[in-house]
């Protein structure tokens, strides 16, 4: 069976989860939701009192003072794409689907590194298209009470490129939860896992050995993203580096998934 | 092609923390010849399932060697996987989709197209109810449908679990029918049950299993005849004077259930019969005593 075939297929399969498109479905309804009160807010602003708000198109990127309106649909984005990832393959397990799709497909390396390739690139796209729904919920606030003013070619090609960054570390972490759920067999708590160790473990430290932070998952996203150093961070990390340290990252779950599908016994009563 | 499954000394020993290791199957043996229904029965954790898992590459084997359509198994399960089909236990589908859906998401893993899911829905009556959510269906719809799956990629060989888990009397006729038909077709089916009656019906060849071990394989009819005691069944108005008659002529003889059971062969028949004529006492049925599938395997795994 053709590689890229077994990749196609299984986007087929993870599109046909009920979760990504509520996931999917929930973003819309929040991008409406977003885009209402951004335009109800923009009635009467003006540039000088309310120039952070979004319906001045300059504030979308994050090198507005607040971090930007992408930076809002950014966050949320990235937490729906690591339940997705998650809820993919705990979804699997739970329904012993795995059995079935392994008597079509036996080669566990193969159909491993296909869902993990499917789900990156699912997540990527999805995740893309989101972020230019997101952007464009606040385009009739500019149109109506705001303004482009500030914004010029070298202001789009850095946003259309943050928001590349974004989708691809949305697809990361899908692929982190994706992998992490692999290896647990369920979704929560690969979920509540990856939750606890973004915000407490890394915390912990952080605030216990600020010389290790540079290695920190959240650390390395953050620069990724932004493509910048920290300047209170304590530490400069460049963001080729700290892409690098993510990419690292990447492979030793997509690793330890791996090892994890392949030597398991896939076992029922008997 | 000789035998479709080739399994020599396979051995699955499970190791669990602190717990003594239990060995599911144990040294099996077991060769399954091309075409025709093949019956694999053993009690409960004798390791069918085990078995059936470990051919299909789910499970690791500890020791053994396996063949799968000629090759081995699971190292070129890849090779020949296209041309089995397979259901393990209740069939795993996505509950919230629909079963045509389901089918045919299988189905694109072999570029199988919509037609031939159609097809198979027909096969297995759920034509109808194709456009139903999985999970409306009963166990029996799902086994049916999983049987539909098994069948999408037109397989040479088919490997079915207890496909007549749930299902209704009806249905088990059905099914019984269907797997008769697909033996009959030239493909080889590999059916573990527990329903005894089901598999002697159904089946050419028989395997009985016991703690992970073969202890007895080869044709039904055959396995029953080595079975079989050489004993006569004898229906008579007057029992009390045909078994005097009887053992006056020589024979060991019981009355059991309204007949005489006679220790004598099938050969010994006429002799019985004309023993009781001759004293005037005419038999209203004399049959040898048949064993069933299920008398064997209680005998055999008890």
């Amino acid at each position: 069976m053709n590689f890229l075939h077994l990749i196609w297929v299984e986007m087929r399969r993870a599109l046909h989860r009920r979760v990504v498109w509520w996931m999917v479905a929930l973003a819309l309804a929040s991008c409406a939701f977003v885009g209402f009160i951004v335009f109800v807010t923009s009635d009467g602003i003006t540039p000088f009192t309310d120039f952070s708000h979004p319906a001045y198109a300059r504030n979308w990127s994050f090198a507005s003072d607040d971090g930007g309106f992408l930076g809002v649909g950014g966050v949320f984005l990235a937490i729906g794409a690591a339940i997705c990832g998650a809820s993919v393959a705990g979804a699997e397990w739970k329904a012993g689907t795995i059995t079935t799709v392994l008597t079509w497909a036996p080669s566990r390396w193969r159909l491993h590194t296909a869902r993990t390739i499917s789900a990156f690139i699912l997540a990527f796209l999805i995740g893309l298209a989101l972020l230019v729904v997101f952007l464009a919920s606040a385009v009739p606030a500019v149109i109506v009470n705001g303004s482009t003013d500030g914004t010029g070619g070298d202001y789009w090609n850095v946003l259309g490129l943050a928001m590349l960054r974004l989708a691809f570390v949305s697809a990361l972490l899908a692929v982190l939860a994706f992998n992490i759920a692999t290896i647990g067999r369920n979704t929560a708590p690969a979920l509540v896992a990856l939750a606890i160790w973004a915000l407490v473990g890394e915390n912990i430290i952080r605030g216990l050995r600020p010389k290790v932070a540079r290695f920190l998952i959240t650390d390395n996203l953050g620069i990724v993203i932004e493509w910048g150093t920290f300047e209170d961070a304590g530490y400069i990390r460049g963001p080729g580096l700290a892409l690098a340290t993510l990419l690292l990252y990447l492979a030793i779950f997509v690793g330890a998934g791996l090892v994890s599908f392949t030597r398991r016994d896939i076992a029922g009563s008997s | 092609m000789g035998a479709v499954i080739e399994i020599e000394g396979l051995q699955k020993v499970y190791r669990r923390f602190r717990k003594p290791p239990t060995a599911a199957v144990d040294g099996l043996d077991l060769s399954v010849p091309e075409g025709g229904v093949f019956g694999f029965l053993g009690p409960n954790g004798s390791g069918k399932t085990t078995t059936i898992r470990c051919l299909l590459g789910l499970v690791r084997p500890s020791a053994g060697n396996m063949t799968l359509l000629g090759e081995p198994t699971p190292h070129a399960l890849s090779t020949v996987i296209s041309r089995v089909g397979a259901i393990v236990e209740t069939p795993a589908l996505f509950p919230t989709m629909t079963g045509r859906e389901n089918l045919r998401l299988l189905g694109a893993i072999d570029r199988i197209g919509p037609k031939r899911v159609d097809e198979m829905l027909e096969r297995v009556g759920l034509a109808e109810r194709g456009g139903d959510k999985v999970r409306k269906y009963s166990l029996g719809m799902k086994q049916r449908l999983g049987l539909a799956a098994a069948l999408l990629k037109d397989p040479a060989l088919l490997v079915l679990d207890e496909p007549a888990n749930g299902l209704d009397p009806a249905g088990i006729r059905e099914i019984r029918e269907l797997l008769r038909r697909l033996g009959a077709e030239g493909r080889t089916v590999f059916v573990s049950s527990h329903l005894l009656a089901e598999i002697e019906h159904t089946c050419d060849r028989v395997a009985i299993i016991k703690q992970g071990k073969c202890i007895l394989t080869g044709r039904v009819e055959e396995v029953l005849a080595s079975a079989a005691r050489p004993v006569l069944l004898v229906g008579l108005d007057d029992l009390g004077a045909g078994a005097g008659v009887l053992r006056t002529g020589g024979f060991a003889v019981d009355a059991v259930d309204g007949l005489l059971r006679v220790d004598a062969p099938k050969s010994d028949a006429a002799r019985v019969s004309k023993l009781l004529a001759d004293q005037g006492l005419y038999v209203t049925e004399l049959r040898p005593e048949a064993v069933s599938l299920e008398d064997l395997f209680l005998e055999m795994t008890a």
